[in-house]
């Protein structure tokens, strides 16, 4: 039977140990941040500080320049980042490395954004007044104070609970559709679902109702 | 659909006095072995069925290893089917190798030691990446991508790997710089032909393909051969030397010039095992399918050699109608296959690039170079469809080339075989314009 030794000896176990993540002896790729890409993550550096302290009832807190500071600073330079990330790849479906990556796959990363998440909706449904929900006619404190700007002038009424709400889900989908129509540059569809699924939370979901 | 025949064990265990239970042994555990040796448990229900692999404990699938090395998917998600339903269907799983075939006895040497006695034999041993004898072919960092050895050795490679080199141009070639480009590596293709893989891709479509390489950032070296592969002290691969003379450093060569089965010397084997129409060798009670079976043909006509999935899992159902004890005979059907070439989706079905005498070809590309759509037809019936970047669906190409339907008739109806998804811009309508101004 014409099998190498080389056949012969091969007792991997695929099931216990199975594949990782290859490791290269020097990854050609590992280029630095590009200046463009290192700006837009400063803006997000930058912007999560200031939300921060403005939550703590720091400098800003309530102004239309403390909301543009934090939630703008943060939306913009993720959504730059996004950008910049998938410019200068091919057009094409690329999952590359999903499997490794601790975001991706049930990592540390995961974990935090998960718990953080999970962890803002037991937050608004059962302690808003953790994240500052106005009670007995004061003005909202905390994180809610933050969008009061907004909540004025869209709604008539101070900020509270779920006007912060729909601020954070609204721009989470328009931030990641950024993300969403750079992934999927190559596919028509997928362009054209995420703007409509943007259009309708923005417009359908957020204008309207709060003018309202 | 699978029937839960475990339950039925002991109603039809074998009881002495009683006829002896069939004992049908597979060696090999890929798309072939696997798919016959369920399709036999449904036809037979009391046999003992075996199946015998050195390379991995399941069933798993082969065409997708890439994706377990750019971590698209883990090796679990590579399974078809759940661990459990082979104890379920009764079918005992060996890992070990066959050294030795005694057809006469009836008996299999295991490389971990004793022998297996079969009563039915099915040889579904897959193929090789093939070795044209270059000289330093056996060193280490040099290898095929075929099964979870290559990927295994591939993952000890690239730990070393600065630069890679693909000999040889056609689907895995193309998977294997895909994979090495994901973690980082320049790859660089040498490549016999003077267009990729022009052997089975028509010259526009090879073109569009090569150039998809190039600007993708592979090194691109055409009508370019291995000559030599370099080793260092080590015995590893440190620089290949093409036929021109040129030397390339590099650290893992892979080996992609197609494959050759993988087969016994104690059968009649030519490239493959010989096998007639009904899968049987020379030797009575064993019978060869998928990669490593080459089927005998009359007259003129060349042998048949498949060496892809669909026909694995074809002809493991004739395969296990024939070891259940009926009569079988393996149609091939019209060929069919797709792939993806980077980003480029590719199908063809029929007869394309294959110089059927008098056959005439419409092509029509778009302006952008990543779209194209191919018509072979012979005296006015269609035989064969080529796409790149469009999806046409097989069900539909299959129906129009059995049915012999008139050019004329595929040319009205081009638009009923396109499924790409929602809101894809389509081209029947444009491509049909342009072929019936080719065709005045």
């Amino acid at each position: 039977m014409p099998l190498s030794a080389n056949t012969l000896s091969y007792e991997f176990d695929e099931e216990e140990i199975g594949f990782g993540k290859p490791q290269v002896a020097q990854t050609a790729h590992a280029q630095p941040l590009s200046g463009g890409l290192k700006f837009s993550l400063a803006m997000v550096a930058v912007g999560l500080l200031s939300l921060i302290v403005q939550t703590a009832g720091g400098l800003l807190a309530g102004s239309w320049l403390g909301l543009a500071l934090s939630l703008g600073l943060l939306a913009v330079g993720a959504a730059l980042a996004f950008w910049l990330q998938h410019r200068g790849s091919v057009a094409g479906i690329k999952h590359d490395g999903i499997y490794f990556s601790g975001l991706m796959a049930r990592g540390g990363a995961a974990w935090i954004a998960g718990i953080g998440m999970t962890a803002l909706y037991v937050l608004i449904y059962w302690f808003p007044q953790v994240l500052g929900q106005p009670v007995d006619g004061a003005g909202p404190t905390g994180l809610i104070r933050v969008v009061d700007p907004l909540a004025r002038v869209m709604t008539g009424y101070p900020a509270e609970k779920w006007f912060l709400y729909g601020v954070l889900y609204t721009g989470a989908i328009l931030v990641f559709g950024v993300r969403m129509m750079m992934k999927y540059r190559h596919n028509r569809y997928q362009q054209i679902r995420t703007a409509s699924v943007a259009f309708f939370q923005l417009i359908f979901a957020w204008f309207l109702p709060n003018l309202l | 659909m699978l029937l839960p025949v475990g339950r039925h064990a002991w109603l039809t265990s074998s009881c002495a006095g009683g006829p002896k239970t069939v004992h049908v042994v597979i060696i090999g555990n890929g798309i072939t072995g696997a798919t016959a040796a369920l399709e036999l448990r449904q036809l037979d229900h009391d046999c003992k069925i075996t199946m015998i692999s050195g390379e991995s404990k399941y069933h798993y699938a082969r065409p997708a290893l890439m994706y377990i090395f750019m971590g698209h998917m883990s090796y679990q998600d590579t399974k078809p089917h759940a661990d459990h339903i082979w104890e379920e269907q009764r079918i005992d799983l060996v890992r070990d190798w066959i050294t030795g075939i005694d057809t006469d006895a009836k008996q299999l040497a295991l490389h971990k030691g004793g022998d297996l006695g079969y009563d039915k034999l099915l040889i579904a041993t897959g193929a090789k990446s093939n070795k044209f004898d270059w000289p330093g072919q056996d060193l280490k960092g040099v290898q095929g991508l075929y099964d979870l050895p290559d990927l295994q050795r591939l993952h000890e490679t690239v730990q070393r790997t600065r630069q890679a080199v693909i000999v040889g141009g056609g689907l895995i070639g193309i998977e294997l710089a895909e994979m090495l480009h994901s973690c980082g590596l320049p790859v660089t293709f040498l490549v016999r032909e003077d267009s990729y893989w022009n052997n089975i891709l028509p010259a526009e479509e090879s073109r569009m393909v090569s150039r998809l390489i190039r600007e993708a950032g592979f090194g691109l070296k055409l009508e370019t051969g291995l000559k030599e592969i370099e080793g260092d002290d080590s015995g590893r691969a440190c620089a290949v030397i093409t036929d021109t003379d040129e030397r390339i450093e590099c650290q893992l060569v892979g080996l992609t010039a197609g494959v050759s089965p993988n087969k016994d010397t104690a059968i009649d084997t030519g490239r493959g095992v010989f096998v007639d129409w009904s899968l049987r060798t020379n030797v009575p009670d064993v019978l060869a399918a998928g990669d490593c079976a080459e089927i005998v043909t009359e007259g003129d006509a060349r042998n048949l050699l498949q060496q892809v999935w669909y026909t694995g899992k074809r002809q493991a159902r004739i395969a296990a109608q024939v070891l259940a004890g009926r009569e079988a005979i393996y149609d091939p059907g019209i060929w069919y296959n797709s792939a993806k070439f980077l980003d480029l989706e590719y199908h063809t079905y029929g007869q394309v690039n294959l110089c059927v005498p008098d056959e005439q070809n419409l092509y029509w590309e778009h302006a952008n170079g990543n779209h194209s759509i191919r018509i072979v037809y012979l005296q006015d019936r269609v035989i064969g469809i080529n796409t790149m970047g469009v999806r046409f669906h097989h069900r539909v190409c299959e129906a129009w080339i059995a049915e012999q339907r008139p050019l004329d008739y595929v040319l009205e109806h081009l638009a009923d075989a396109n499924f790409d998804p929602e809101f894809f811009r389509r081209f029947e309508a444009h491509a049909t314009a342009q072929f019936k101004e080719a065709l005045v």
